[in-house]
């Protein structure tokens, strides 16, 4: 169950990492996204500010060089250079120069656009910022004036690039292997808290998204398990009816599916009750018939009396026997079952079955090595093991013994009880073994109809034993008498 | 009181068994559905009813149950073969002892006669008619024989007429353990047949009824393999009243 659910948490843990890197990526190779922003705003303002004080400068050097001259131009320039970043290159009155102090060439050109703009331009030439400014001198003359700035850290190398939008589009930038290398540094610095923030809130709500959604699998899963181990009444039920989604209706379906289980099996246990009713009414009159006339005749009659007892009650067993083959072939599988203790169970089998054999001159001796504990039907076991032993003591030669173990068989693939029944009569032909366990098999029918073997105990036996997983052999004893071994898992 | 009440719905065993029963002594009325049955049952002109479990609709349960909460008559129960379980909610609902269909008739006679021998006062039949019935107490127990009460502290207990002889037998012998086979003798009247849980079931009623513990210990202890053992009680001075 684990691994569904660890599955949908970390499908979706990826899914948030992903999507996160991925746009990441997006931002830095297009330049959007909020660090570009950022960066964009910022060299928005400083290029405002540059402006106003390119204004507020441009417009005290017009009024000084009218006034003055270009020497008091040229100490004006000096004393701001010294005092503030720009470095101040060309001051024209429309398109003459009236100033040019090692502007380099891009300056001409900025300046030029300014003025026919009519508004700010900045344009970044080798390692400095040009930034052009139009203003209105005295006596309402326009003026441009140029200034240079050292380039603002960060700032990407390259040709003549405007900032403002406006113009050529922006040459191939180079790498952007090495571009992401250089923000992923900015990136982890800036983001890592709000990345670690989104993971583990997102964590947490896949962990309650996943088991959300396996809950009602293991519901599920558990009335599976039920049901097969025998309880008819389990079912899914509705829970709480939130879903309506494949998996509610999964469980739906099952409820249904366990319910016509259910009603399949009562009305297969009722039908085998009615049959048994119904074919031993006419051997319950018939014995107290039997007995009338026992009363009512002489003692000669009592022989055939006897006799007659004898075959009802044959009749008697055969009906229960068959009826129990019939039960465990259909339907076995919903016989109840529980703990079963084999000790207490062989050596219950073994003192019944010794009291009867003492009276033929025979017995029955049983050696339970450990306690073992089968789930499973103690009713089914019972007659599966009783079988073989009644068997057994039918065969076992007189003033013999039939000795029944059990012990435990320990290995890596799960334990196993064996339940060895050893008995000291003819043995069984080669041949027939293998079909031993078959019902209505008889090895010799002479013989069985003198011990009143009917065929079926064995095959009930077989039946019982491959229900509970086990297997069933015979094999012949090398100092004669026949060994059957049954195996039953261990849970 | 030789009168027997059969129920039971199958008309021709009936007859045949009224026929039969007769020939040994009985007097026998039969009835043949539940409510019939049940009503005469009531009656309390019977020494023993033999009800069929198996009536039709499950009602066979249904007459038990009414059976019992109205009477003490003792209750055969005829059941079918192979089931145990209907066996043991019998046993447990107050049915004094089975017999599974399709039965010896002389297996039935002999278990009709050792109820009705146990519903008789027991030393009365052992040591002859006059002498007066000893009461015996263990612990909190009172158990009058002859008037077939049982008093715990002082109140009295409702038992059925096997339990009452059951509780006979364990309590004269306590703190010594009974063997199964010996209480089957005793109580039921037979052997007991392999796997048969009539002792043990009873045994369980017992315990519901007075009570699984006697001051510290169990009352009534399961002796694995050999029977079961009611406990002497710790101090008799301590408890209750003091044996006579």
């Amino acid at each position: 169950m684990r691994s569904l659910f660890l599955k949908i948490f970390l499908w979706f843990w990826l899914a948030t990492i992903l999507s996160g890197l991925t746009l990441f990526v997006i931002a830095v190779a297009t330049q959007s996204g909020p660090i570009a922003e950022q960066r964009r705003r910022g060299a928005e303002q400083a290029r405002h500010l540059m402006g106003q004080t390119l204004a507020l400068y441009g417009q005290s050097a017009a009024a000084i060089l009218e006034r003055d001259g270009h020497a008091a131009l040229e100490d004006y320039a000096k004393l701001i250079e010294r005092t503030t970043d720009i470095h101040v290159v060309l001051l024209l009155r429309r398109n003459e120069i009236l100033s040019d102090r090692g502007a380099p060439p891009e300056a001409r050109t900025l300046a030029a656009r300014a003025a026919e703009h009519g508004k700010a331009e900045v344009a970044s030439a080798g390692e400095s910022l040009l930034f052009a400014q139009p203003i209105l001198g005295p006596g309402e003359t326009q003026y441009v004036v140029v200034g240079e700035m050292p380039r603002p850290p960060g700032r990407p190398r390259g040709g003549v690039q405007p900032l403002d939008g406006g113009g050529e589009p922006p040459p191939p930038t180079p790498g952007l292997p090495s571009r992401l290398f250089g923000e992923f540094a900015h990136f982890t610095r800036d983001f890592s808290v709000p990345s670690l923030v989104t993971l583990i809130i997102g964590g947490m709500v896949c962990l309650g998204l996943a088991w959300h959604l396996t809950a009602p699998i293991r519901r599920l899963r558990t009335a599976a398990q039920r049901l097969a181990r025998g309880d008819l009444t389990a079912r899914v039920g509705t829970g709480r009816s939130r879903g309506r989604d494949e998996v509610a209706a999964l469980g739906h379906d099952f409820d249904l599916m366990a319910e016509r289980i259910e009603a399949l099996v009562i009305a297969q246990q009722q039908l085998l009750r009615d049959i048994s009713h119904e074919l031993r009414s006419p051997l319950a009159r018939l014995n107290v018939a039997l007995e009338l006339t026992r009363q009512r005749s002489g003692p000669e009659a009592g022989g055939s009396l006897d006799r007659i007892e004898r075959e009802a009650e044959r009749l008697n067993d055969l009906i229960g026997r068959l009826l129990t083959l019939t039960q465990l072939e259909s339907g076995g599988e919903w016989i109840k079952r529980g703990p079963v203790s084999l000790r207490g169970l062989v050596e219950s089998i073994a003192s019944d079955a010794n009291f009867e054999a003492q009276t033929r001159n025979r017995a029955v001796h049983a050696v339970v090595e450990e306690e073992i504990t089968i789930h499973g039907s103690e009713e089914m076991l019972r007659q599966g093991i009783e079988n073989v032993v009644r068997n057994a003591v039918r065969y076992t030669a007189e003033h013999t013994q039939v000795d029944i173990t059990v012990s435990r068989r320990r290995a890596g693939s799960g334990d196993a009880a064996i339940i060895r029944i050893r008995d000291r009569g003819p043995g069984v032909p080669e041949h027939a073994l293998p079909r031993l366990f078959l019902p209505f098999y008889r090895v010799a029918d002479a013989r069985d109809r003198q011990t009143g073997g009917t065929g079926i105990g064995l095959a009930i036996t077989e039946r019982a034993v491959r229900l509970h997983d086990g297997i069933v052999t015979a094999t012949n004893a090398p100092d004669g008498g026949l060994i059957v071994e049954i195996v039953l898992p261990v849970a | 009181m030789n009168h027997i009440l059969v129920i039971d719905d199958d008309v021709e065993l009936c007859e045949l068994l009224t026929d039969y029963l007769t020939r040994e002594g009985l007097q026998v009325e039969t009835a043949h559905d539940g409510e019939r049955g049940a009503e005469r049952a009531l009656s309390g002109e019977h020494a023993l009813v033999v009800l069929d479990i198996m009536l039709p609709g499950s009602s066979g349960f249904d007459v038990l149950r009414r059976i019992r909460a109205g009477s003490k008559v003792p209750v055969l129960m005829l059941t079918a073969r192979g089931d145990d379980v209907d066996r043991i909610v019998g046993l447990e609902m107050g049915a004094d002892d089975y017999l599974p269909k399709p039965f010896n008739p002389r297996e039935l006679v002999a278990r009709i006669r050792a109820i009705r021998r146990r519903v008789e006062p027991r030393l009365e039949r052992e040591t002859g008619p006059g002498k007066a019935a000893e009461r015996v107490v263990v612990g909190d127990v009172q158990l009058d024989p002859g008037a077939r009460v049982v008093l715990q502290r002082g109140h009295p207990v409702d038992l059925t007429s096997v339990e009452f002889t059951l509780l006979e037998v364990l309590l004269r012998a306590s703190g010594q353990v009974v063997a199964r086979e010996e209480l089957a003798k005793e109580v039921l009247g037979r052997r007991l047949s392999p796997y048969d849980r009539s002792i043990d079931v009873h045994v369980s009623s017992l315990r519901r009824k007075l009570g699984h513990q006697l001051g510290d210990a169990e009352r009534i202890k399961t002796v694995r393999g050999v029977g079961y053992l009611y406990a002497h009680p710790p101090d008799p001075g301590e408890e209750g009243i003091p044996k006579e």
